[in-house]
């Protein structure tokens, strides 16, 4: 409201060269007040205070075998042979912060026996907050568009690159309609680093949840 | 790199109010603030109600190096900018192959570098980075000569994205080179290490962008 009152004063300045510079002053007034109370905006945190919490995930993942120079033709490591989780909107919201996290588990090896060295890895294994560098992740719309990309194809990146963390989500300006679908893809990487260790073939660093995490605002009537 | 225009913020129109003031016949100048006060950014209040926030879609450029040793200059890989962008963010994160062949050999070597503090988060101190645009202009510099430079200092992890305020146009190319920091983590004389031990399997840099237009989709 208070442009609508800004724009009133100057236009009136405009009009009438009688009263110009003392209404001059006075806007002068209004918007110095302005800028003291932290500009003309609502309170950051109110941006930030997203009710809804949309969060796409994917249970029980296990790496997928990397390209090796016996055997090139597998996934790239940029890609998954995976299908994407969708999810639908549900009302036409405003998608204000993403944040990621996951964490693994050593699975079961044919015996039914969860090796403890694979247990312990597993928790070691994550460096970047949250184990987000335990998987990949690429982001799309209606299965037209996915804005992970070298600018030419899609690719998924590590989701520490990516996405951001609860803490710290990663910060968004995103209009979704109602009944608009985001797909969201997750690749376990767990044997990116561990790729000469010979005991995960059989029982590999399975994710025992990898999510996605997505703080909306609904822009319908609630 | 395109200028972009940045609009008029409060301390403008602030400064112009001032001008308006002052001047001999502040009626004329009373038109120029009508004006600013019409080209300033919308209100942070304002965005809830958009229908269609023109910055809206997000989206993650990166680029992907692979097995990269310890004394090798890989290729610089590039990002094609798919439309005009403004690129506000950078991120990094490594992954070294654990020189180890089983489960619990691996637990040492992975407690060691989660312990690194000059390395963590996402290993970004085992590698340098540097980028220009076009071929043409780089940005990291010694102020002599360009310079590669740790992750660490030049780039963030995610929950902390290295600010950045780039207006790229369509096409224009991000490129960016890579040297390894293995053999100050490893160095050499280190008793049964080899260069084989040193390799980084995949190292990723991604660029935080918005497109500058209303966007394609929505």
């Amino acid at each position: 409201m208070s442009r609508d009152v800004w724009l009133a004063i100057a236009n009136e300045a405009a009009r009438d060269p009688s009263r110009s510079a003392r209404l001059m002053a006075f806007l002068g007034d209004l918007v110095r007040a302005a800028q003291r109370a932290g500009g003309d905006a609502t309170p950051p945190q109110y941006l930030y205070a997203a009710a809804h919490q949309w969060i796409v995930r994917a249970r029980d993942l296990d790496p997928e075998p990397l390209p090796t120079a016996a055997f090139p033709a597998r996934t790239p490591i940029t890609a998954s042979a995976l299908d994407a989780v969708p999810f639908r909107i549900p009302f036409t919201a405003l998608i204000v912060g993403v944040a990621g996290w996951a964490q693994a588990k050593g699975s079961p090896d044919p015996q039914g026996v969860v090796d403890s060295g694979a247990q312990f890895l597993s928790q070691l294994l994550p460096v970047a907050r949250a184990g987000r560098d335990l998987f990949s992740t690429s982001i799309g719309l209606d299965g037209q568009v996915t804005f992970g990309t070298d600018g030419r194809d899609v690719r998924m990146f590590p989701a520490s690159t990516v996405v951001g963390t609860r803490l710290n989500p990663r910060a968004m300006a995103w209009t979704v309609r109602r009944n608009q679908t985001i797909q969201v893809k997750f690749r376990n990487i767990t044997n990116v680093p561990c790729e000469q260790i010979t005991g995960l073939d059989v029982a590999p660093i399975r994710l025992a949840e990898a999510a996605v995490n997505f703080f909306a605002l609904n822009l319908e009537r609630p | 790199m395109a200028n972009g225009t940045r609009g008029p913020t409060l301390n403008d129109l602030e400064a112009m109010i001032a001008r308006a003031q002052g001047a001999a016949d502040s009626t004329s100048l009373a038109g120029e603030v009508v004006n600013l006060i019409q080209a300033l950014p919308p209100e942070q209040s304002e965005i809830l109600s958009r229908p269609a926030f023109e910055r809206g879609a997000l989206w993650t450029m990166g680029v992907s190096f692979e097995n990269v040793g310890p004394d090798d200059s890989p290729p610089p890989q590039n990002v094609l900018m798919p439309h005009d962008m403004w690129i506000r963010g950078v991120n990094a994160q490594a992954y070294w192959k654990f020189p180890v062949s089983d489960a619990n050999s691996a637990l040492s070597v992975a407690a060691v570098l989660g312990a690194s503090k000059a390395i963590q988060p996402n290993n970004r101190g085992l590698f340098e980075v540097s980028w220009r645009i076009d071929a043409k202009q780089g940005f990291i510099s010694s102020g002599q000569a360009e310079i590669n430079a740790s992750a660490q200092l030049v780039t963030g992890d995610g929950a902390f994205s290295a600010p950045m305020d780039w207006r790229l146009e369509k096409n224009q190319i991000v490129e960016v080179r890579l040297q390894s920091r293995m053999r100050e983590f490893l160095p050499t004389g280190l008793v049964d290490v080899t260069d084989a031990d040193r390799i980084l399997r995949w190292v990723v840099v991604t660029f935080w962008g918005e497109e500058l237009r209303q966007p394609s989709i929505q």
